[in-house]
């Protein structure tokens, strides 16, 4: 990618996944990736302050014999995501002006 | 590197991490290794960085929060290992050399400038206070031999002692100013570092 995510963009495309639905760590991450070059030792400070900003809670499920932690968006979350929605909405635009 | 060791480095170098905490971060990366499989061990390693970056990476966010949060009455010390800690999250992330060699010389040049004024103006105001109060002083006696001069050095030197007192306080509350200026650099140069 030519241009780098800015912090805000990224809790806006954790939190768009999770709207989605649920997922665990690994998974969150991979789907991510699989859209914007990111660096995966930044994913995990994001998941945690997040949640310390009751945006996403945490519960943890057994599966085939191991533990997986899931990730739930909070009703707290979605106003978050529509509010950087917007704002990603405003910035897309403005930048459309100069550069297009 | 097997992932028991990544995993050993990891845990040992997280640094000024709360004791709840830890258990959580190795939580997430023992799962994320077990999600991707025995086979992708080295794999997973080379996505995650070497383990004491990553450790760095994760301690350093916690420090920053606990600013934000204003982790007021924390002691000297622990103050001074946070600002460390920054340091380390630099030192820790990919570009490191010309990113903090270049950013930490200009902001050192630009914060010695500021201190020395500050040290310098402070030093002047409180001269400038002395003289005013000796000034009055002086006055006081004036009085006794002629009247106007002395109400007018007395006058005079009140105002010095008053002007000098604001100039020193003003270079107090910018001394403050300068302080958090200069955190909020640290914090910005540890976020784009580790993005």
């Amino acid at each position: 990618m030519v241009f780098q995510l800015s912090a805000g963009m990224l809790d806006a495309c954790v939190l768009a996944v999770l709207e989605k639905e649920d997922a665990y760590g690994y998974i969150l991450t991979q789907n991510i990736k699989s859209v914007v070059d990111i660096s995966e030792s930044s994913l995990y400070p994001i998941l945690r302050r997040l949640q310390s900003e009751n945006c996403l809670v945490t519960y943890d499920q057994p599966f085939g014999g191991r533990n997986r932690r899931y990730y739930r968006i909070t009703d707290r979350g979605r106003e978050r995501l529509n509010y950087l929605r917007a704002g990603w909405q405003e910035y897309k635009a403005c930048l459309d002006k100069i550069l297009l | 590197m097997s992932r028991d060791e990544y995993l050993n480095i990891l845990h040992a170098n997280l640094r000024n991490v709360p004791p709840q905490e830890v258990g959580n971060i190795m939580q997430y990366y023992f799962e994320y290794f077990e999600e991707a499989g025995p086979e992708n061990v080295q794999k997973v390693i080379e996505e995650l960085g070497p383990p004491h970056q990553l450790a760095n990476r994760v301690s350093a966010d916690y420090v920053i929060r606990g600013m934000e949060n204003g982790t007021a009455g924390q002691g000297v010390r622990q103050k001074a290992s946070n600002a460390w800690l920054i340091v380390l999250a630099i030192c820790g992330s990919p570009v490191w050399l010309p990113l903090a060699l270049a950013l930490i010389i200009v902001i050192a040049a630009v914060v010695l400038s500021i201190f020395i004024i500050i040290i310098s103006f402070s030093a002047a105001s409180i001269a400038i206070m002395v003289a005013g109060l000796f000034t009055s002083g002086i006055g006081i006696v004036t009085v006794f031999s002629h009247v106007p001069t002395g109400i007018f050095m007395m006058g005079s030197g009140l105002i010095c002692a008053g002007v000098g007192i604001l100039i020193f306080i003003g270079m107090f509350q910018l001394a403050r100013l300068l302080k958090k200026a200069l955190f909020a650099i640290m914090k910005a140069c540890v976020r784009k570092g580790a993005n």
